[in-house]
């Protein structure tokens, strides 16, 4: 009596999943802490992956026209900034975003409050807000940079 | 003898570590703004000196009618008491915002001068009849600028109460999105 005997090879054969989340091709969109930072503004553009707002000939957008801002003059750019509660990248239903100017020219605003040097946001789950920024140039010529922080925190704002 | 079939399973398991960061509590990070601050006649909203009375100083819009002017001829010191002078096209006001490549996007422009101080301003060509195609002669004015359209913007000077000597008025300019209401 013959006995067949029965190899079973198993191959398992493990693909290396490159689990990069599709790449969505929205102008201008920077990621902090879950918090999702996007412009509609034609002065946003990217630096390193990080959205800025860029008021100058180095700007892409640039159109050949406008290339600044006045000195000793004050401006307004609403909604120069959005953010939104990307639940799916913070996991948090709540979140207070805080956004702090660190340059005593470049104070920040919403529909609901005055130019301030802070801002703060609760925003819910897949909610978004706008921030405007307010700019008071200097009487000076020449490049200025201005620094603002962004602070996520769960939970509502305090 | 038996040949048991060896059936060897190799078991990996992928785990994947996936950071959704649901315990997160508090992020921080740092981004910045850039901005060229550059002469009045080739920013945002441009204000352009056209008359030899007007002039940049330190990218700045000023009317100086004096022989501080840097484009001071050797003649012409000033104006005289008890007359008034009418300036047509002093300066130029365009609108030169970005949005402008993606739609029109007019701006209303308001120039005020302090009351009393024997200066109006107007904008367009003045008419005989003391009136102006744009906006007519007055201590505060408004008109809409498209881009690509400037307005040129003049002054009316009445020195009928105005001693000898320099005066110096302040002329503020504001301008908001959107054509005058």
């Amino acid at each position: 009596m013959k006995k067949t005997t029965t190899a079973v090879l198993v191959t398992l054969s493990i693909f290396a999943i490159g689990l990069n989340a599709p790449v969505v091709s929205t102008i201008v969109e920077d990621v902090v802490g879950g918090i999702i930072l996007t412009s509609n503004s034609v002065y946003a553009t990217t630096d390193d992956n990080n959205l800025t707002i860029e008021i100058s000939v180095n700007n892409p957008n640039y159109p050949g026209y406008g290339e600044g801002l006045s000195p000793s003059s004050t401006y307004r750019f609403d909604d120069a900034l959005t953010i939104e509660n990307n639940v799916s990248k913070t996991g948090m239903e709540i979140v207070c975003v805080r956004i702090q100017s660190n340059d005593e020219n470049l104070k920040f605003y919403t529909e609901d409050t005055t130019p301030s040097d802070t801002v703060s946001i609760t925003l819910r789950e897949n909610e978004s807000k706008s921030v405007g920024i307010e700019i008071n140039s200097t009487s000076g010529l020449g490049m200025e940079e201005g620094r603002y922080t962004i602070y996520v925190y769960s939970g509502e704002c305090q | 003898m038996k040949k048991l079939a060896g059936i060897l399973l190799l078991i990996v398991g992928l785990s994947l570590a996936v950071g959704a960061g649901a315990n997160f509590r508090y992020y921080k990070a740092d981004r910045t703004i850039t901005i060229n601050i550059t002469s009045d006649d080739n920013e945002l909203i441009d204000l352009d000196p056209i008359q030899p009375y007007a002039y940049l100083n330190n990218g700045k819009l000023t009317i100086e009618i004096s022989p501080n002017n840097p484009n001071y001829p050797g003649y012409g010191d000033g104006m005289s008491h008890n007359t008034t002078y009418v300036f047509e096209e002093m300066f130029n006001v365009s609108n030169d915002l970005w949005e402008n490549e993606n739609q029109n996007f007019p701006i209303c422009v308001q120039i005020s001068v302090p009351q009393n101080s024997g200066v109006e301003v107007f904008a367009g060509n003045y008419n005989n009849d003391g009136t102006a195609t744009i906006a007519n002669p007055g201590t505060q004015i408004q008109f809409t600028v498209e881009h690509g359209h400037p307005v040129s913007v003049g002054f009316v000077f009445d020195n009928t109460c105005e001693e000898l000597g320099a005066h110096s008025v302040n002329m503020d300019i504001q301008a908001w999105a959107g054509a005058c209401r």
